[in-house]
């Protein structure tokens, strides 16, 4: 079964790295979703609430990821749809910040396309043991 | 993991086009404000910009496995956060490592293809390590004023009208003197 993902991340570079990862083995067939900032992220979000996982990176312009996951917590939109903040050098009390702000879990650069998989995996498992 | 069994090897263009422009202007904008820092017109405002740039170069060089490029930015990123911490204190030893580390930057990304490494890259980081950790221990200050004083007295002597030019633009400049000079002769 097909499922959504959305990519919210300034670089290119990045979008190109999700986009290899999700041409690939289990993760490849699925429906992706791209936003460059957290604007158009949060957008997009509203627009799709079947969306299986979202990786939101912490460093944007117009609004980070830290405000997108503050404005979904204030607005209580679709709570049900995970997002991972991606980040650079964070330390243990930035990954706390995300958790209080509403992130369901943290990914830290540099990653592997097995730490996605991983957090891809868990996030299906989880909805799928919630759904029944 | 290395660049060459990384995941990401095949978005190596990707990563070049993104990354040089970001490289590229961190280096001019450190070259900038060396040079408002000396007319006396600040320059410090671009540190923060500088400093995001050298951010993702390094976020990028990291997923790329360009470990080299990486350590570079890092490098370069403390060195920017050592002169804002200074603020307007004299930083000129800091501004040179920053002027030369950026330009060195420049040509890791340029050449990242090959693995990032170029020539001169180890002894830098070496002295910018050092001087980062002097600055951050207050020890750089002296030498910095002494470096100031040889400069003004220099200048005193009448060798104010040198420029500093970033090598990278080197090779342009010597091209347009040499077609100027051969044009004057055609004359």
């Amino acid at each position: 079964m097909a499922h959504a993902f959305l990519f919210v991340d300034d670089s290119a570079l990045h979008h190109q790295m999700y986009r290899l990862i999700f041409s690939r083995g289990a993760l490849a067939g699925n429906t992706l979703y791209h936003a460059t900032n957290g604007r158009e992220g949060y957008a997009l979000l509203a627009q799709h609430p079947e969306l299986a996982l979202v990786f939101l990176d912490l460093n944007m312009p117009e609004m980070n990821g830290l405000e997108v996951l503050a404005r979904r917590a204030a607005e209580r939109l679709h709570p049900q749809v995970p997002i991972v903040l991606v980040t650079t050098e964070s330390t243990e009390d930035d990954e706390v910040r995300a958790r209080s702000a509403g992130a369901w879990d943290y990914l830290r650069k540099p990653f592997q396309p097995a730490d996605v998989e991983r957090l891809v995996a868990r996030a299906l498992a989880e909805a799928a043991g919630s759904a029944a | 993991m290395s660049a060459e069994d990384n995941a990401f090897r095949e978005l190596i263009d990707e990563y070049v086009v993104e990354c040089l422009p970001l490289a590229e202007r961190a280096a001019d904008a450190l070259v900038d404000v060396e040079r408002r820092r000396r007319a006396g017109t600040g320059g410090d405002e671009l540190l923060g910009p500088v400093k995001g740039w050298l951010h993702t170069v390094k976020g990028n060089s990291a997923m790329m496995g360009l470990t080299p490029i990486q350590e570079s930015a890092h490098a370069l990123e403390d060195l920017c956060a050592a002169l804002i911490e200074r603020g307007g204190d004299d930083g000129d030893a800091l501004l040179a490592l920053l002027v030369e580390g950026g330009g060195l930057l420049v040509d890791q990304v340029r050449g990242a293809a090959a693995g990032g490494t170029v020539e001169g890259a180890t002894g830098w980081l070496a002295r910018a390590a050092a001087a980062a950790r002097g600055a951050a221990n207050g020890n750089g200050k002296a030498a910095d004023r002494r470096r100031s004083e040889r400069r003004r007295g220099a200048e005193a002597d009448g060798a104010a009208n040198v420029v500093r030019v970033d090598f990278r633009r080197l090779d342009t400049l010597l091209a347009d003197i040499t077609d100027t000079t051969q044009e004057g002769k055609k004359t």
